[in-house]
């Protein structure tokens, strides 16, 4: 694993906020058709698209290309494939020169979505793969705990060892071997050290 | 003595098997950007205000502004560590700090760690770094003493215990010299003393500690030392948290003394800090609630009620100003905040006249009524002759003709300036002081050649200690009876005036 995708969340706070106002725009465009999710959907595979082909991405991104030749680019490029909604969604961004935001509204928007729902999305970190089966059992312990849907990513660390971490939100509930196996060396090596000055205090007063 | 590694390996052992393994639930952000002893970060949803944050290598943070997106947090540590993408955990507690008996005598870092090299801190207690001080029902008024054992401050600007009383000066006018003189007085007087070192040179403080150990003040003194090289987060925190420190001795009863040396440079920290995490600069750059940073430390320096003990905390926040300007923004605050304050300057002291304190504007707002009242009898209207002295010095330069009157007048002050002269760590007893200031202001030192007059006050004292050890202990006896030394015919002034003048009789 490389250190920059173990650091999905360093990010732009400017781009977020962006990101935040187009992704509320959409979905409110979304709520009227009664298709958010479908949108939420199409809009992350572009996303993901873009992001994948960095020549795309710059073009998209660069201020030199003309606007009206990233809407052709976008058009001929996801045309069929999204609906008329994201369509012209990435036409308007296009036109307000805000497509190097188009990952930070994705995040946002899948986001929103799911906060609108009543759903939690976060990771779920092994040692080894797991089978869906376990996902869904500590999917579903948290979600009984905090009182939302949850829903788990996987991420497969070998640095873990064992166990697991599940991380919603903020929120990091650590059961891995690693972080359990510090907390005995925290606390051998403390009680340790008090056990070798109570020694030396007593060989110094007596 | 042995340690035998088995015993060691058992310890382990036996940690090993009475382990429980429990989830741990945190709460985590991730580090946007890092630099300059500030973070902010991503997360930490449900942060307070002041929480502790855990950065990777076990660096401390604290959560300082808390905005839409992201997290402010100053990190007390080596930032250098700490990455962009690092994971922050939010620890719950506010900072605290170790106290009790285990902290004096060390030399400390804001946070408690060691720096003397004498092993770990063995503290079972921790406090809060920041409290909100005693409210009104939970204090009185001062009226003990505190003796700084220095001649010019004990008689002219009394401290109580309880007080604040800020010494004031420009560089290189001894402000921290008279603060470690009143730690040396402290001396077998049972008050804890706390010398607070922010943002100054790590020689200068070597020099002080060893200063205080070699005259046996490190027994109950504590130093916390935030150097100039220290980042600005942990010179912000150390005079909270040698308060802190302070406070535990206080609400157990006991008196402590605390020097904070220095504060304009723990506003300079504080600068730093706000800029840095773009809050609004106001006067002189420095952010709005500068002020606030300053009262509320102070405001920790309480006498408390009898129903809590009676103990106090008496402070001498030290202030360094450029070129004499007092009217500059931070020392106007902290003069506005304390009790009182000690004017150091820098003709005087060249001229050398040390502790070079100006009388004119020198004072002390509360310390009249904690004066021992022999001490206020003899010295009650010195601050007001010294000050009219140095106007009437400076006519007397215009080399008119004086009359009788004047003249004698000018001879007094000029023995007074000598006699309020004091070596450095060299702290005297309220009634030796008694004794020497009431032979300088009644007109018993008139015959003695003014550079003669140190001369007389060392031979005297020894007389005193040596000869008339029976006049010494019932001065000693009488010091807080409100008529001793007041009028010529006390019987207790009597004798002091025949010692006086029997030793007068032998003095050439």
């Amino acid at each position: 694993m490389t250190d920059s995708s173990k650091q999905p969340t360093v990010f732009d706070t400017d781009q977020q906020q962006l990101g935040d106002v187009y992704a509320k725009a959409l979905l409110g465009a979304g709520v009227k058709s009664g298709s958010v999710d479908q949108l939420v959907e199409e809009l992350q595979s572009v996303a993901k698209v873009v992001s994948e082909l960095p020549k795309m991405a710059a073009a998209l991104e660069s201020p030199r290309v003309a606007t009206d030749a990233k809407i052709n680019l976008l058009e001929k490029a996801f045309g069929n494939k999204v609906s008329k909604t994201v369509m012209n969604f990435l036409k308007v961004t296009a036109t307000k020169g805000r497509l190097d935001c188009l990952g930070a509204m994705s995040a946002a928007a899948a986001r929103l979505n799911d906060e609108m729902a009543g759903r939690i999305s976060g990771t779920l970190t092994t040692a080894d793969p797991v089978t869906d089966e376990v996902v869904e059992r500590v999917a579903q312990r948290i979600s009984k705990q905090i009182g939302k849907a949850v829903r788990l990513e996987r991420v497969v660390d070998s640095e873990i060892i064992g166990g697991m971490v599940v991380r919603v939100g903020d929120t990091v509930y650590d059961g891995s071997v690693v972080s359990q196996l510090n907390q005995v060396k925290a606390r051998a090596t403390k009680r340790a050290g008090e056990i070798i000055r109570e020694k030396l205090e007593q060989f110094a007063s007596g | 003595m042995k340690i035998s590694a088995d015993e060691i390996a058992s310890v382990i052992q036996q940690e090993i098997e009475q382990f429980e393994s429990q989830i741990d639930v945190r709460e985590v952000g991730t580090v946007l950007e890092v630099g300059d002893g500030i973070a902010r970060v991503h997360g930490l949803t449900n942060v307070a205000a002041g929480e502790m944050v855990e950065f990777p290598h076990g660096i401390i943070g604290l959560a300082f502004n808390l905005e839409e997106n992201s997290v402010g947090i100053i990190i007390l540590g080596d930032y250098l560590k700490i990455n962009e993408g690092d994971q922050v955990k939010s620890l719950g507690t506010l900072l605290s700090v170790p106290v009790g008996d285990a902290v004096v005598g060390r030399v400390l870092d804001p946070l408690g760690n060691p720096l003397d090299g004498k092993g770990p801190v063995n503290s079972s207690e921790t406090r809060p770094v920041e409290i909100i001080a005693a409210g009104v029902a939970e204090r009185q008024p001062v009226a003990e003493p505190m003796q700084t054992g220095l001649k010019a401050v004990d008689a002219m600007t009394p401290v109580g215990r309880g007080q604040r009383e800020l010494i004031i000066g420009d560089r290189k006018t001894g402000k921290t010299a008279v603060g470690i003189d009143a730690i040396v007085n402290q001396k077998d007087s049972g008050v804890k003393c706390f010398y607070i070192a922010v943002g100054q040179k790590d020689s200068s403080v070597a020099g002080v500690i060893k200063e205080l150990t070699e005259r046996g003040a490190m027994d109950y003194t504590t130093v916390i030392v935030s150097g100039a090289s220290a980042p600005a987060p942990l010179q912000y925190i150390a005079p909270y948290a040698g308060t802190a420190m302070a406070e535990h001795f206080m609400y157990n009863g006991q008196h402590c003394l605390i020097v904070y040396d220095d504060l304009s440079k723990q506003a300079v920290a504080y600068r730093e800090l706000s800029l840095l995490m773009r809050r609004p600069p106001g006067r002189e750059a420095y952010p709005g609630d500068v002020f606030y940073c300053h009262s509320r430390l102070l405001e920790r320096s309480v006498k408390l009620s009898e129903a809590l003990g009676g103990g106090s905390i008496t402070s001498f926040p030290i202030i360094e100003t450029q070129e004499g300007e007092v009217s500059a923004y931070i020392p106007t605050n902290v003069i506005s905040i304390t009790d009182g304050q000690i004017y150091l300057q820098p003709d005087l002291f060249f001229s050398g006249v040390r502790p070079a304190m100006n009388a004119g504007i020198s004072v002390s707002r509360v310390g009249g009524a904690a004066q021992v009242k022999a001490m206020k009898n003899v010295a009650g209207g010195l601050r007001l002759d010294l000050a009219s002295f140095r106007e009437l010095e400076a006519f007397a330069q215009l080399g008119t003709d004086l009359d009788a009157a004047t003249q004698s007048k000018l001879d007094r002050g000029y023995r007074m300036v000598e006699l309020l002269k004091q070596p450095q760590y060299q702290p005297l007893n309220v009634v030796d002081q008694i004794m020497v200031i009431y032979a300088g202001t009644n007109g018993l030192l008139d015959q003695v050649p003014v550079n003669e007059v140190q001369r007389w006050e060392k031979e005297f004292l020894e007389f005193i200690h040596t000869k008339k050890k029976d006049v010494w202990d019932a001065l000693d006896a009488d010091k807080d009876n409100g008529a001793t030394m007041k009028k010529a015919d006390d019987p207790t002034t009597q004798k002091v005036i025949a010692a006086i003048d029997e030793f007068n009789k032998s003095f050439n």
